[in-house]
């Protein structure tokens, strides 16, 4: 056996690691799991026709209702703290947007804007603007709102801390409405609970993606003054424009022919848009970083 | 190991873009809200006119509501949309002789109704004015509706209505709001706006 000295084992070479926790990555995980867990339980009450104890109904109902919370802080929250350079007031921003929701947003859609009172007999068109303009518009300026005071500036180190933010937004906000879903129909299935549940996460975190493009283009480029509000318009139309589609899906339509609900397209459909959405965005996230990193060089050259 | 952060250069404050760009999404959110109540209320309080030359009366009643006009009445409209007593907004014809008095008229109806409704009660309250300055006898009652149909399995509901009652040319024309007791509130503008758009 041969004995080799200390001076010829190849020294440590200078590591580059990765100081953040990875949003990316996190996003996929969470999303992937709830789907799954939603898709689950709705092909085991609706398809299979499992039946249940009224107790254990309960207890999946509370379950479904924080999955969202419960996934965002095993894989975001929990994960932030074990990369040596975790993301500050993820957690707060998360609550003071929840906060933010059942005092502002949703009070305000119930007793103010009242869709439910004039929407459903109006024509398509007319329901996806009214959706976006009504609820999508409010929802997303609140979880801007949330973000631009709360972690906006001197919270953004790198882009993606954009994402993480707004992501942390649309999980408590989420959970408000889901908590209010719920409440205001106590006897509704796990089935339809697990579609609305992942169609409201999975909408407001693909809206909350494309708002997260216009905050980090503001803090690390000089876009437009209009560039974010687009942003805002995109992501109102994006949640609130889906609204009517969606439910079209859920519900059947009224005809001779008879009517089939089509719940799994809804489900479907929330799912694709957020791969999109989440696709698009990480290009132009990326695409954007390698700019100013070029740009970065280009002047360091000169 | 030591990590060193490459971070980029901290500017002090908000630049002039940053600044206006928060400004133009306040400035759309409010924007916004203000398109959606004006779309709303365009959309809830939208009318459709109605006109009887035989019996003399012009009215636009809310869109979506279900016109009848084969009962004993000239008109009725009701929101087929409530779950249990449809709102419903009403214009009969009474004719009256020279000697009757509104006096008559609303005893006449609370006898008829005292039969028709269970637990009627009505209420007098004090004369209002029509937009075209006529001015008319008005009644508050309340009475319990019961739905009949028995796959319904629905609950009685306390109805609270309104008569407002114009004497011309030797008729009475009633003119009658009847809601649900929590939505009686709710749905009393539409009627405000029925009785100023109403041409007799």
């Amino acid at each position: 056996m041969g004995r080799y000295s200390a001076r010829l084992v190849t020294p440590p070479q200078d590591e580059e690691i990765h100081p953040y926790r990875r949003v990316w990555a996190s996003i996929a995980l969470e999303s992937g799991i709830l789907f799954a867990i939603c898709a689950g339980v709705f092909a085991a009450f609706n398809l299979i026709g499992v039946s249940v104890p009224t107790i254990v109904e309960q207890g999946l109902q509370i379950v479904l209702v924080l999955l969202p919370l419960i996934l965002w802080g095993l894989f975001s929250l929990w994960r932030e703290q074990r990369v040596p350079l975790p993301r500050e007031r993820l957690f707060a921003v998360m609550i003071m947007t929840a906060l933010a929701a059942n005092a502002l947003g949703q009070p305000i859609v119930d007793l103010v804007f009242q869709p439910e009172r004039w929407l459903p007999l109006a024509p398509v068109p007319t329901r996806i603007v009214a959706y976006a303009i009504t609820v999508g518009t409010l929802q997303e300026f609140i979880k801007y709102m949330v973000v631009r005071y709360a972690a906006w500036r001197e919270f953004f180190r790198t882009r993606l801390d954009s994402v993480a933010y707004t992501f942390a937004s649309a999980v408590g906000y989420a959970t408000v409405l889901n908590v209010q879903f719920v409440l205001a129909s106590p006897s509704a299935s796990p089935d339809a609970l697990a579609l609305h549940v992942f169609e409201t996460m999975a909408l407001g975190a693909a809206a909350s993606i494309v708002v997260a493009y216009g905050l980090a283009e503001l803090r690390f480029a000089t876009p437009s003054p209009l560039f974010l509000p687009l942003t805002l318009i995109i992501a109102s139309f994006l949640y609130g424009g889906l609204i009517p589609i969606r439910t079209n899906f859920v519900n059947a339509s009224f005809s001779l022919a008879g009517g089939f609900p089509k719940p799994l397209i809804g489900l479907l459909l929330s799912f694709g848009v957020l791969i999109v959405i989440s696709f698009v965005f990480s290009f132009l996230f990326e695409r954007s970083e390698r700019a100013a990193q070029e740009a970065e060089a280009a002047e360091g050259r000169a | 190991m030591t990590i060193i952060e490459v971070g980029r250069e901290e500017t002090s404050g908000l630049s002039l873009r940053q600044r206006y760009s928060h400004y133009f999404v306040i400035v759309y959110a409010v924007a916004m809200i203000i398109i959606s109540l004006n779309l709303r209320d365009s959309i809830l309080y939208a009318t459709i006119p109605y006109e009887n030359t035989q019996a003399g009366i012009r009215v636009f009643y809310p869109q979506n509501w279900l016109l009848d006009t084969d009962g004993d009445y000239v008109f009725r409209v009701r929101d087929m949309g409530q779950p249990d007593f449809k709102t419903t907004i009403q214009v009969q014809i009474v004719p009256i002789s020279s000697e009757s008095a509104v006096r008559n008229l609303l005893d006449n109806l609370a006898f008829t109704r005292f039969q028709v409704y269970a637990a009627y009660r009505q209420f007098p309250r004090p004369e209002i004015t029509l937009t075209d300055g006529t001015t008319a006898s008005a009644v508050d009652y309340t009475f319990v509706f019961n739905n009949t149909d028995p796959f319904l399995e629905s609950i009685p509901s306390v109805v609270v209505g309104q008569d407002v009652i114009v004497l011309q040319r030797g008729q009475a024309v009633v003119i009658s709001y009847q809601a649900s007791a929590d939505r009686y509130d709710e749905f009393y503008p539409i009627f405000q706006n029925f009785l100023a758009e109403m041409q007799l």
